[in-house]
């Protein structure tokens, strides 16, 4: 067992006043009056860490709750099942890692499920049209359908299987519908590939994943360039909405120090109505930008963390003794090439809560 | 009496050395752990390695990236040699430099090490290692963290 930190009272510190990025997506949800959407952990069993969007780590017990930026961490032997309301049942197999997040789409705030290594199921019991996208290392899908099992592979890779209704699977600007007992796998970096039926075959995500690592560690170094390639996909984002983001953030500053000095020259009603016509209004449409760009640096940094910090881990401790091998050279020059991208584009939008 | 003060002196300069870090970290405890590493014991450093964990500029959150560094380590027939093990000293916020000089490593010294912790570097004939050490379990020293200069 692994010695763990734990917290028998939560910190809740959610967002932290002082860092400026947090502060303004923070003012943009309650000016937009979205609450963070939660699960309740309903089961678990082993050990299952929470790490909160305010940076804390502890060991997550039955009751606790899960917040928009949270992630549920399961060790080996640990499970945890989660619950939002009677709306939907997540159930996250050992080795896991799923965090909930959220971006903006087409105007609408959406909320992502996302599992960036190991396994997850989820079932809808109702479907409303509002359902959570699903994320993995390699894809987004939209849910059309009730019960589905997502895998994050060790090499970057993922799987979709679903048990009944209907998904959408898109990577690399390209999109597969599966039916019921229809399933999809997705290298990193690229587009999905044939559906196949998997009714009557044994699927576990242990025998896929032993797979996925073999094929790692056959060939390291193409199995880094398709991280690298999807990296490459958030770190674009990024650098798209950046300039927008930044533009805003500084007009939203300027807007917030009209507000004060309207109340303190010419009154609170006079505050209120240039708070109510122009900042109100200009926050939620500045949203998409805010939202999207941590959305983008977060999945970068889920990557980074779960993927491409296992997979250094595992060349460098299994070839430690051949530090010459032409193989661990090239990984680890590659390796250098990606995290110094990383550390250029993703880093600046990150703060020490995501750490 | 000049013999007198000057054995004092060293006396309480030992004492006042062996006090910089606690008990469970000191030099002789590090040996044990350098010795843990070179013999392959992953399972007791597994149960001695404290989440989140440092390996080079990678923090490493999940049970098992901790105990495939371990595994491997192991089944690789890794060892340090000739070691030259340091002094352990107390390591504070800004002791990040050995691991990597990134927001992340910068973050985690920050956040995640004990009040308690300590580094060690470890001069061998094949690389330059960092131990991180913090707290303890059975009298010896958790660790937070490993470098591995190669």
């Amino acid at each position: 067992m692994i010695m763990q930190n734990t917290k028998s009272e939560r910190s809740r510190q959610g967002f932290r006043p002082g860092l400026f990025v947090i502060a303004v997506v923070f003012t943009v949800l309650a000016a937009a009056g979205l609450a963070a959407q939660e699960a309740d952990v309903v089961y678990v069993e082993g050990y299952v860490d929470t790490k909160t969007a305010g940076g804390d780590v502890f060991e997550t017990y039955i009751g606790d709750y899960i917040r928009t930026g949270d992630s549920i961490i399961t060790g080996g032997r640990g499970y945890a099942e989660l619950e939002q309301g009677d709306s939907a049942v997540i159930k996250v197999s050992p080795d896991t890692v799923f965090t909930l997040q959220e971006r903006e789409v087409n105007g609408e705030k959406r909320q992502v499920m996302a599992t960036t290594a190991g396994s997850v199921f989820m079932r809808f019991n109702k479907l409303t049209g509002k359902e959570p996208m699903v994320q993995s290392s390699s894809y987004v899908a939209g849910v059309r359908g009730t019960e589905f099992t997502v895998y994050s592979g060790s090499d970057g890779s993922s799987m979709i299987l679903v048990d009944k209704g209907a998904v959408e699977v898109t990577a690399e600007g390209e999109s597969v519908n599966l039916g019921a007992e229809q399933g999809v796998e997705v290298a990193a970096g690229a587009a999905p590939g044939e559906v196949f039926e998997f009714k009557g075959r044994e699927l576990d995500f242990s025998t896929w994943n032993q797979q996925k690592e073999e094929v790692f560690l056959e060939n390291p170094v193409q199995s880094l360039k398709r991280v690298q390639k999807r990296l490459e996909g958030f770190q674009k984002e990024i650098e798209m909405l950046y300039p927008e983001f930044v533009k805003r953030q500084n007009k939203i500053d300027v807007m917030r120090e009209e507000l004060t000095r309207l109340r303190e020259e010419e009154g609170q009603d006079a505050m209120i109505e240039y708070r109510d016509e122009f900042v109100t209004p200009y926050i939620k449409e500045s949203r998409v930008y805010i939202l999207n760009t941590r959305y983008y640096a977060l999945s970068a940094l889920s990557l980074r963390r779960f993927v491409l910090g296992s997979m250094y881990l595992k060349i460098k401790t299994a070839m430690v003794a051949k530090p010459d091998n032409k193989i661990y050279r090239n990984f680890m020059e590659l390796y250098e090439e990606v995290t110094d991208s990383f550390e250029d584009v993703v880093v600046p939008q990150l703060v020490e809560a995501d750490i | 009496m000049g013999k007198w003060i000057a054995i004092g002196a060293i006396i309480i300069a030992g004492f006042i050395s062996c006090t910089t870090v606690p008990y469970s970290q000191q030099d002789f405890k590090v040996k044990e752990v350098v010795e843990l590493i070179n013999e392959g014991r992953s399972e007791r450093l597994i149960q001695l390695s404290k989440l989140p964990f440092l390996f080079d500029g990678e923090i490493l959150l999940r049970e098992r990236d901790v105990a495939t560094l371990w595994n491997n380590l192991a089944e690789s027939g890794f060892q340090m040699k000739d070691v030259q093990i340091g002094e352990p000293v107390p390591a504070g916020k800004d002791d990040y430099p050995p691991f990597a000089d990134t927001m992340e490593v910068r973050t985690f010294f920050k956040k995640y090490i004990t009040e308690d912790a300590s580094i060690v570097k470890i001069n061998a004939s094949n690389g330059e290692f960092y131990l991180l050490l913090g707290d303890k379990l059975d009298d010896m020293p958790k660790i937070i963290g490993y470098r591995m200069k190669i």
